[in-house]
């Protein structure tokens, strides 16, 4: 179990970096000490609730404790960025409902935030890692519990939190740790973390190294900004393990210099998020040789990904889209209307607190297997599976997956919004913004009309979910069913 | 050029103001973030052959289209192109 093997680690390397930013180090003897000791204090403060506990911060290595003492406590943990917008964090802090949130920097609250909530900030954790006794073993989490939720775009304007248990967290890492090259190659490497914690992609990098006694080397939002301090960064980390967004990887190509000479000791690059295209696959085999490049596939309910293959030459070569992966052991994957269904060891639970929404999404078929719905659809060919697209309103831009209709719903959310309809602008198969169009009697379809739309958006929405094409029209096209007419909207883009 | 390059910039940025104001802070007006830089930059080497590679620049130099449409120039100048 992933614990276990962290745990082995701390023993045995106790002075090795398991995490590293900007913002400070941990070393494995700290990381587990400390996670052992804050433990203690959340079941001091929270006596018999195993209410899951939100996180917040952003790549902070205190955040790692933080993880970990929740787990080691018996409680699940939700992972709160920073870069939420503030009525989003609200959200998902009530939704999750526990009387204690550990907030790795200061944190003011919002509106509606919960009163009675106790924020325990960077100084308070620190001192109860520091200084409480070591919880024990016995109050860690079970197979069967609930290891950590992440929230994910919901169909109603709300996000939903999906359930992922220490099982399906250990199966994961036991595959990943495997994938590409083997566990011997990954034990001590150096991994990159992209990705926010609060986005699935990053269970990925984070149990992958820490399974194998790695160091986790976290990118900031604000380093994005700064190419030569990002590949600087890297440089100096001696990167070994690239898990990123296949997007992340063209912002540093478009950098002549992120190549081998930059980081010689790359072993694999590890994708999953979006569609890998052919041209960045050959980009990165040209300019990293030695390395391997290696495509995932898998929704946030099966715990980041559930395929995986390494792109060959041949691959790249073919001119067709590429694969996104064999099934890993332990999960079966079928397609049922052209849908891709997945079961197996390391499925969800379902999402908290939304029997509706789980019994929707996940069932059990004739054979006693419990299985869920993607909503994608997909073919097997030669043993690999290929990616067709979605099969409903959801799309995937830069990474994340977002439901149309969650931005519809805040768009009407927003005073003066009649109708709204929200459709991908796209080019050939990618998406290369989101378009809104709108229904608004007192805009005037001035820039400043479209500023205040997507200004007021990204109070209520993460900055990817804002439509940067804002259109006001005087009514929504619909279709002979009385449905908006998406097709008309898309084709007039 | 310089229609190509606003032309570019509108279907970026999702916004025609970027035509009717050339000197609009892309960045004060959040039209952009790094991810669109990096695809501006890309098309920039794909239709003119200039290669700019997103640390030689800093935000500053490049924040309204009229500065970039200058600094594309500038590089054009100096690869001879």
């Amino acid at each position: 179990m992933i614990l276990d093997r962290i745990e082995k680690a701390a023993g045995n390397f106790p002075e090795r970096i398991a995490v590293h930013s900007l913002r400070g180090e941990m070393t494995y003897g700290d990381l587990w000490d400390k996670s052992d000791r804050l433990a203690s204090w959340l079941n001091e403060k929270l006596n018999d609730s195993k209410t899951p506990v939100a996180v917040y911060g952003h790549k902070d290595p205190l955040m790692l404790v933080c993880f970990l003492a929740c787990v080691k406590s018996g409680r699940a943990y939700c992972p709160v960025d920073t870069s939420m917008a503030d009525e989003r964090i609200c959200d998902i802090v009530s939704t999750v409902g526990n009387a204690v949130m550990l907030a790795t920097e200061d944190f003011a609250g919002c509106a509606g935030f919960p009163e009675d909530m106790h924020i325990a900030g960077p100084e308070e954790i620190r001192n109860a890692a520091e200084n409480c006794e070591p919880a024990g073993q016995e109050s860690w989490v079970k197979p069967d519990d609930v290891f950590y939720i992440i929230f994910t775009s919901g169909s109603t304007g709300k996000p939903k939190g999906v359930q992922i248990t220490y099982a399906d967290v250990s199966n994961f890492a036991e595959w990943t740790s495997d994938l590409g090259t083997g566990r011997e190659e990954k034990a001590g490497a150096v991994f990159l973390n992209q990705a926010p914690f609060s986005f699935d992609l990053s269970v990925m990098d984070l149990y992958t190294c820490l399974a194998n006694g790695g160091t986790l080397r976290c990118i900031e939002k604000k380093m994005q900004n700064d190419h030569s301090l990002m590949l600087e960064y890297m440089r100096e980390g001696g990167l070994e393990y690239w898990v990123s967004t296949p997007s992340f990887a063209e912002l540093c190509l478009a950098d002549q210099s992120f190549d081998q000479t930059l980081l010689p000791k790359m072993k694999a690059f590890m994708f999953c998020g979006e569609t890998l295209s052919v041209r960045t696959a050959k980009r990165l085999a040209e300019r990293f040789p030695d390395a391997l490049v290696i495509n995932t596939y898998g929704p946030t309910e099966s715990t980041c990904a559930v395929t995986g293959t390494v792109i060959t030459a041949a691959m790249t070569a073919s001119g067709r889209a590429l694969p996104i992966g064999a099934v890993k052991p332990g999960t079966d994957i079928f397609i049922q209307d052209g849908e891709i269904i997945i079961a197996g060891d390391t499925l969800s639970t379902g999402y908290f607190r939304e029997p509706e929404k789980t019994a929707k999404a996940f069932y059990t078929d004739g054979e006693g297997r419990r299985c869920y719905r993607t909503g994608d659809s997909g073919y097997f060919e030669d043993g690999l599976l290929y990616y067709r697209g979605r099969i409903d309103f959801q799309v995937k831009f830069h990474g994340y997956r977002i439901e149309l209709g969650d931005i519809e719903q805040n768009l009407l959310g927003l005073d003066g919004v009649k109708a709204a309809a929200v459709i991908p602008d796209r080019d050939g198969d990618r998406i290369k913004n989101l378009a809104a169009f709108i229904t608004d009697e007192g805009a005037e379809g001035t820039f400043e009309d479209r500023q205040k739309i997507r200004n007021e958006l990204r109070e209520r929405l993460p900055k990817y979910m804002v439509p940067k094409k804002i259109v006001f029209v005087d009514s929504l096209p619909m279709t002979p069913n009385g449905k908006t007419d998406r097709r008309k909207l898309e084709a007039s883009l | 050029m310089e229609e190509k390059i606003l032309d570019m910039l509108a279907d970026i940025c999702g916004d025609e103001i970027v035509k009717e104001n050339p000197d609009i802070d892309l960045m004060e007006e959040d039209l952009m973030d790094s991810l669109d830089w990096t695809e501006l930059l890309v098309w920039v080497e794909e239709e003119f052959g200039a290669i700019m590679s997103p640390s030689e620049y800093t935000r500053e130099e490049m924040n309204t289209p009229n500065k970039v449409i200058a600094q594309v120039k500038k590089r054009l100048e100096e690869q001879n192109l």
